[in-house]
C-alpha cells in the first residue's frame, strides 16, 4: 500500500492530534506540509520536544518500500548546510492509513521549492545564480558525501528547497525516504542506471550523484526537464544515439563555462566523467576541458533487427533486451556473429560474445540465459538484464527486496542467479569498485539458498541477507513497519493490544526476515518451526525464537504479547493428556503471562520432563482402561451365563461345606466313640 | 505315552498302589471296605453320575455320607470286626437310614447351595460393574476420552469369543454418554 501522495493535500486534518516519535519528537498530523513533499513521502510539521523552535519536519514514508535507515546515522554527522538533513527515524501510528507507517524527522527549509514540479517550467536561472546557490555548495556535499561512502541518488530539482524564505541559499532534499533513486526520473539517471527498474538502480557512487547534478543543473538552466515529454525508453535511445550532453543538451543555448561543467558531468563514460573534485576544481574558479564523450564504434553496415538498424553494439544490446523473445533468432542462427566479424575487428568483443554463448555445462542453457549473457557481452556497462529483470550490479538485492511478492521477479531472479548471470557480467567488466565487487560476493553467496526450501531459507532469506532495510513483509505485520529484529516484538505487542489477537508468530517471510537478522542464535529453533508433522512444535519453536529476541535484543517485558501467546498455545497445553498436568501448565502460563518473560512461557509448555511422565502416565492409564474394559466383558459373560456360574460355584460351595462339616464330626464322633 | 521321567515314576507308582497295596488292604480291611461299601451307595452312584471333572458333587455327598458311615465303622473295628459283624449292622434299619441320610443332607447342601449362589452372584456382579464404571469414569476425567480409544484398540483383540456384538455397543454408548457429561463439566469449570 503506497502512501497517497494526495493525502497531505486533500483531507490532512481528518485524523487530527500529534502522534509521537521514540519520545523525543512530535509530528502534528494538523501541520501538513504538501510543498515539501518528497515523493513517495507525505511532509508534516513536527517539533522536537527538546527544542521547539527548531523548525523540522516529518516525512511519513511508503511502508512497502524499505527507507534508508542505515544512512541516518552518518548522514546526521556530516556537517553540512546543503542538506536537509535526517535527525531520526522511527515508527509511528498513522492514523490517515490506519497504519503504522515509518517517518523520518529532517530539518524544515524556511524558503520553498525550487522547482514545483518536473512537469511544469519555470524561469530559467542565471548561471552565477545556479553556480553560487548549487553547484559550489553541492560540489562540498558530494564530496563529503563520497568521504563517508555515502551517495545521495535523489537529486533532481523539484527535490531542491531554498533553505531561507530570502531564497539565497539552497539545499538538497531527503534521500532517506526511500530507495536509493527510486522516484528519479529516468532523465536524472545515467544511461545504465536508467536502464535498470527504479527499485533495481541500487546506490551507485558519487559519479551516480554527480550526473543527476548535471541533468539537475541543466533543468534549472533551461526552465524545464529536458527531453521532456519523451518516453522512457525513447529517453534512453536519445542518450544512447547522441550521448547524453548532447541529447540533453541539444539545442539549449548556454554560457561555455556552464557546457564545460555540464559536458563534464553527463560524460557517459564513467571513468571520464567528472568526479567531486573536478566539480571543487570547477567551482574554485579553475576551469578545465572535459573530454569529450568517446563517440561509440560504429559497424561497417547496420543490423537489422526486427525492423530496425542498429550500428553500435550498445545500441543492439539495447533493442534485444527490449525485445527479448526475438532476440534468439539472431543469436542463435549466427547472424549477429557475421555481423560482429565483418563490422567490428575486435576480437575481444567477438571472443566475449562467443563466451556469452557457450558456458559451464552444469548451467541450464536457455533461451533467457543465452540472450542476458549476450546482451552483457554486446554492452558490458548495461544494467543485468533477464527478460523484465533488469538491474544495476548494485541494485540486483534491492531489485528483489522490493518485488519479494511478486511471483514473476522472484523467478526471473532465481534464474539470474541459479544460472550465474552476475558472474558473467563480472566477467566482462575492465575494472571493479569494491562496492561491486562486495556485492558480487554477496550474490554468490546467496546462490546456495535460492533453492532451499526451509523456513528461514529460500528467496525470502537472500532478500533479506542483500536488503538490511527492507521491513518484514510477513503478512502478520500488515499494518506496521518491522525492519530491524529489535521491533518485531514491540510489533507484535502492538497488534496483540489493538486487534486482542495473534494470527501468527512467525511466518515464512517472519524466518527468513529474523534469520538473516540473527542466523546464529535462531539457527536450530528454525529447523523445529519448520517442522509439518506436528504443530505443537512448530509454534513451540516460533516462541522459542521470539523469546530469544526477547532475551539478546528486545531485554523488556512484553505482558500483552505473552497473554496472546498463551491464548495461541492453548493447543499445546492439549498435548498433555492428564487433566490435572493441563491444569497445572495453564497455571504456569498464567504466572509466566504476569512476569511477561517469553522464555518462561516455554518453560511453562514445554518441559520435557513434564511431557514424558505424561506419555507415560497416559499409557499406564490405557492399560488400566483396557484391563477396565475386558473385566466389563467378563462381567457381561458371567451376568449372562449367570444360572451356570452359580450352579458349578454352589457346587464347589457344597462340596467345601460338606468337606468342613465332615471334618468337625468325624472328630467328635471319634471322640465320642473313643471316651464315652 | 509321556516321555518325561517324572510322569513315568508317577504313574508306575499308582501301577504299585492299583495292583499290589490296595489288594493287600483290601485283603486286611476286607469286613471295613465292605461296610465302607455297602453304606457308601449313595456317593458310589453319585460319583458315576457327577460328569465334572473334579467330581464336586459326589465329593459333597461322599464326605457327609462318610460322616454318616464312620460310627458304624468305628463300632466294627472296637467290636466284631467280620463279614458276620458287618452284617449285623448292615441289617440294623437305624444304621443304614442313618448312613443315606448323611448322604441325603449332601444332596440337600448340593441343590440349595445353587440358588443362594445364583443370589449371591448378582450382587457380586452389580458392585463390580458399579466399581469398573467409576474407574473408568475417573480415567475419562483425568485422562479425556482418548483413553477410552486407545484403550479400545488394546482391548479390542481380546474380547471373549462369543460376545455379542449389540452387548458391547451398548456399553460404548454408555460411556460416551458419561465421557460428554464429564467434558460438559471440565469446560464449565
Amino acid at each position: 500500500m503506497a502512501l497517497n501522495l494526495a493525502g497531505s493535500n486533500d483531507d490532512p486534518s481528518s485524523a487530527g492530534g500529534t502522534v509521537p516519535l521514540k519520545g523525543r519528537f512530535t509530528i502534528d498530523l494538523d501541520g501538513a506540509l504538501p510543498t515539501y513533499d518528497v515523493a513517495p513521502s507525505v511532509a508534516f510539521s513536527a517539533t522536537m520536544t527538546s527544542d521547539r523552535s527548531r523548525p523540522l519536519m516529518a516525512l511519513v514514508c511508503d511502508p512497502q518500500l524499505p527507507l534508508r535507515a542505515d544512512k541516518v546515522m552518518p548522514l546526521r554527522g556530516i556537517e553540512t548546510r546543503t542538506l536537509l538533513k535526517p535527525h531520526d527515524w522511527g515508527v509511528i501510528d498513522w492514523p490517515v492509513e490506519n497504519r503504522r507507517c515509518p517517518a523520518v524527522i529532517v530539518d524544515r527549509p524556511a524558503g520553498g521549492r525550487v522547482m514545483a514540479s518536473l512537469d511544469t517550467t519555470m524561469r530559467p536561472m542565471h548561471e552565477d545564480a545556479v553556480s553560487r546557490m548549487l553547484i559550489r555548495p553541492a560540489a562540498e556535499l558530494l564530496e563529503q558525501l563520497a568521504n563517508n561512502n555515502l551517495t545521495h541518488r535523489a537529486i533532481r530539482p523539484d527535490n531542491l528547497f531554498y533553505v531561507d524564505a530570502e531564497q539565497s541559499r539552497m539545499a538538497l532534499g531527503d534521500c532517506i525516504s526511500a530507495p536509493p533513486a527510486v522516484a528519479q526520473p529516468l532523465v536524472f539517471e545515467t544511461i545504465e542506471s536508467g536502464m535498470a527498474l527504479p527499485a533495481g538502480r541500487g546506490d551507485g557512487s558519487s559519479l551516480n550523484d554527480l550526473y543527476s547534478l548535471g541533468v539537475t543543473i541543466l533543468t534549472l538552466l533551461i526552465g524545464h526537464v529536458p527531453l521532456a515529454g519523451m518516453t522512457d525508453d525513447e529517453v534512453i535511445i536519445e542518450k544512447l544515439t547522441h550521448g547524453s550532453y548532447n541529447g540533453l543538451v541539444g539545442r539549449e543555448r548556454l554560457s561555455l563555462t556552464m557546457m564545460e561543467v555540464l559536458r563534464g558531468l553527463l560524460n557517459d563514460d564513467p571513468k571520464e566523467r567528472w568526479t567531486v573534485s573536478d566539480l571543487m576544481y570547477w567551482s574554485n574558479g579553475r576551469r578545465q576541458n572535459p573530454k569529450p564523450a568517446a563517440i561509440p564504434r560504429k559497424a561497417n553496415r547496420p543490423f537489422v533487427f526486427d525492423g530496425n538498424e542498429y550500428q553500435t553494439t550498445r545500441d543492439l544490446s539495447n533493442a534485444f533486451a527490449n525485445n527479448w523473445d526475438a532476440a534468439v533468432g539472431p543469436i542463435k542462427d549466427g547472424s549477429l556473429n557475421v555481423w560482429l566479424r565483418r563490422g567490428f575487428s575486435d576480437e575481444e568483443l567477438i571472443e566475449s560474445v562467443n563466451d556469452a554463448m557457450t558456458g559451464p555445462v552444469s548451467i541450464e542453457r536457455s533461451d533467457d540465459w543465452l540472450v542476458s549473457r549476450v546482451c552483457i557481452a554486446l554492452d558490458p556497462q548495461a544494467p543485468i538484464r533477464y527478460r523484465e529483470l533488469r538491474a544495476t550490479v548494485e541494485g540486483l538485492g534491492l531489485l528483489i527486496g522490493a518485488y519479494i511478492d511478486d511471483e514473476d521477479m522472484r523467478d526471473l531472479f532465481a534464474k539470474t542467479l541459479r544460472e550465474q548471470i552476475p558472474a558473467f557480467w563480472q566477467k566482462n567488466q575492465r575494472r571493479l569498485t569494491e562496492a561491486q565487487e562486495k556485492f558480487l560476493g554477496e550474490y554468490d553467496r546467496a546462490r546456495s539458498n535460492v533453492d532451499r526450501i526451509g523456513l528461514g531459507l529460500g528467496l525470502e532469506r537472500v532478500a533479506y541477507d542483500l536488503n538490511p532495510n527492507l521491513p518484514c513483509k510477513s503478512p502478520i505485520f500488515e499494518s506496521d513497519y518491522v525492519a530491524e529484529a529489535s521491533a518485531y516484538l514491540p510489533a507484535l505487542e502492538h497488534i496483540a493490544v489493538t486487534t486482542g489477537e495473534l494470527k501468527g508468530l512467525v511466518d515464512r517471510n517472519g524466518a527468513a526476515f529474523l534469520a538473516s537478522k540473527m542466523a546464529r542464535q535462531v539457527t536450530a529453533d528454525l529447523r523445529d518451526l519448520d517442522n509439518k508433522v506436528d504443530p505443537h512444535v512448530s509454534l513451540i519453536a516460533s516462541v522459542k525464537i521470539l523469546s530469544t529476541i526477547q532475551d539478546r535484543i528486545s531485554k523488556r517485558e512484553y505482558v500483552d504479547l505473552c497473554a496472546a501467546i498463551s491464548t495461541l498455545l492453548e493447543p499445546s497445553i492439549k498435548r498433555f493428556h492428564s487433566r490435572t498436568v493441563r491444569k497445572r501448565v495453564r497455571e504456569g502460563l498464567k504466572k509466566a503471562t504476569r512476569g511477561g518473560r517469553l522464555s518462561r512461557l516455554v518453560e511453562a509448555v514445554n518441559d520435557p520432563r513434564d511431557v514424558a511422565a505424561d506419555t507415560r502416565a497416559f499409557q499406564q492409564a490405557v492399560a488400566v482402561y483396557a484391563r477396565t474394559v475386558m473385566e466389563d466383558q467378563r462381567l457381561e459373560y458371567e451376568k449372562t451365563h449367570r444360572d451356570y456360574f452359580a450352579r458349578e460355584m454352589g457346587a464347589q460351595m457344597s462340596s467345601t461345606v460338606s468337606g468342613f462339616i465332615t471334618c468337625v464330626a468325624s472328630v467328635l464322633i471319634f471322640l465320642a466313640m473313643m471316651f464315652f | 505315552m509321556s516321555d518325561d521321567p517324572g510322569a513315568q515314576n508317577v504313574t508306575r507308582g499308582r501301577a504299585v498302589i492299583a495292583w499290589v497295596v490296595a489288594p493287600l488292604v483290601g485283603i486286611a480291611f476286607f469286613p471295613t471296605i465292605l461296610l465302607l461299601v455297602i453304606g457308601m451307595a449313595p456317593s458310589i452312584v453319585a460319583f458315576i453320575i457327577d460328569k465334572r471333572p473334579r467330581k464336586v458333587t459326589a465329593r459333597a455327598i461322599g464326605y457327609l455320607n462318610f460322616a454318616g458311615a464312620l460310627p458304624y465303622a468305628i463300632k466294627l473295628w472296637t467290636g466284631q470286626n467280620t463279614i458276620t459283624g458287618v452284617m449285623e449292622l448292615v441289617l440294623e434299619p437305624s444304621a443304614l437310614m442313618i448312613m443315606y441320610s448323611a448322604a441325603a443332607v449332601g444332596w440337600t447342601l448340593n441343590f440349595i447351595m445353587a440358588p443362594i449362589m445364583s443370589a449371591y452372584l448378582a450382587v457380586q456382579h452389580e458392585s463390580k460393574a458399579r466399581s469398573i464404571g467409576s474407574r473408568q469414569e475417573e480415567l475419562i476425567k483425568e485422562w479425556g476420552s482418548d483413553v477410552k480409544g486407545q484403550a479400545a484398540v488394546q482391548a479390542a483383540p481380546q474380547q471373549p469369543v462369543g460376545q455379542a456384538p449389540a452387548e458391547n455397543g451398548e456399553g460404548l454408548e454408555g460411556d460416551a454418554g458419561t465421557e460428554e457429561a464429564i467434558e460438559e463439566e471440565e469446560e464449565a469449570t
